[in-house]
């Protein structure tokens, strides 16, 4: 029950900061709906724990916990491929320092 | 015409002094030969024993690999107004007189990208490079849709307007590959010729194993998901 109580307040103070963000126009209107709807639906959840096997029937998982492990599992692949993606990038902009410094002397001619 | 003769060295202190000193003064058509060793940031004396022949040395400052070394050599290239460029393995794998070979097809105006295939006489190169090269060979041509008998030669030569048209972004090995996608891309006139292939126990040791292929492989694939 405590645990409830807990998630519940942490996620109303997280949402009021979202509002605060969004009166400060720091974050877009989008932005603002994503984040409520993560955090409602967090305390949904934590309140009717039946919700989740509800979801995950609905898009074809048998239990709530296997459609959270599997959709995890696709989000770290995910993750990993926009990590090695940013990597790359940042490989990409060393090489064109050192390149820059190597023909330097050819450049300013 | 200017010839622009790319070296990438990486740690070639034992070779790279004789490989120079085999790169020939006089090539048909050339009135100029400008030789570029990009020392991709060696640890050895390699930068040193370059520096005593009448080459351009351009330093990394830190190793970039070959795709880095290449791109670095291209730009100078570009940047001194060559006609014709050709990179050439500063392992001594090559053979001085094949850049007469290469160049040819561009001089005479058939072709704006050439390959120098070892693949086309593989007296000499070692049965598990040949089935190496081979795949990596048929994988670029699957991800990128140009066909090269030998895709991982590290002798190849340019056109202006090829120099001008691509543009290297990869780091390492998979620069070769990356050559040939981008030939294809921007519909660059490709011609192989043949060449030989100098195994010394040095070049060998030197060279990319099969297990690297996995890993070029590897790279190319995200380049393929990239676009």
């Amino acid at each position: 029950m405590l645990v409830k109580l807990f998630v519940t307040v942490f996620c109303l103070f997280a949402l009021s900061r979202v509002a605060i963000r969004v009166r400060k126009n720091e974050v877009s209107f989008g932005e603002f709906l994503f984040w409520c709807a993560i955090w409602i639906s967090i305390i949904v959840i934590v309140f009717i724990p039946g919700v989740t096997d509800y979801f995950a029937k609905f898009i074809g998982f048998r239990r709530g916990l296997d459609a959270i492990v599997s959709l995890s599992i696709v989000a770290l692949f995910y993750s990993i491929y926009r990590l090695y993606a940013k990597i790359e990038n940042v490989e990409k902009e060393i090489t064109e320092i050192v390149r820059k410094e190597a023909l330097r002397k050819f450049n300013e001619e | 015409m200017k010839l622009v003769v790319i070296m990438p060295a990486y740690n070639e202190e034992q070779v790279i002094g004789e490989v120079i000193e085999s790169i020939p003064q006089n090539i048909e058509g050339f009135a100029d030969i400008d030789t570029v060793v990009v020392d991709d940031g060696s640890s050895d004396n390699t930068n040193r024993i370059a520096s005593n022949y009448d080459v351009t040395v351009l330093r990394h400052n830190i190793n970039r690999g070959l795709g880095g070394a290449l791109g670095t050599g291209l730009e100078y290239a570009k940047l001194t107004d060559a006609d014709v460029a050709v990179t050439f393995d500063s392992d001594g794998q090559h053979a001085p007189e094949d850049i007469e070979k290469v160049t040819k097809p561009i001089r005479e105006g058939q072709a704006e990208v050439v390959i120098g295939s070892r693949l086309l006489d593989t007296k000499g190169m070692p049965k598990s490079r040949i089935i190496g090269n081979w795949g990596l060979s048929l994988i670029t041509y699957f991800l990128f849709g140009t066909w090269t008998t030998d895709s991982q030669s590290g002798l190849r030569a340019f056109s202006k307007t090829a120099l001008q048209k691509i543009n290297i972004t990869s780091n390492k090995m998979e620069v070769s590959s990356e050559f040939i996608k981008q030939t294809g891309e921007h519909k660059l006139v490709l011609k192989e010729v043949p060449i030989k292939s100098v195994y010394t126990e040095y070049s060998l040791a030197k060279g990319q194993s099969n297990w690297n292929g996995f890993n070029i492989v590897a790279k190319l694939i995200m380049k393929r998901l990239k676009g």
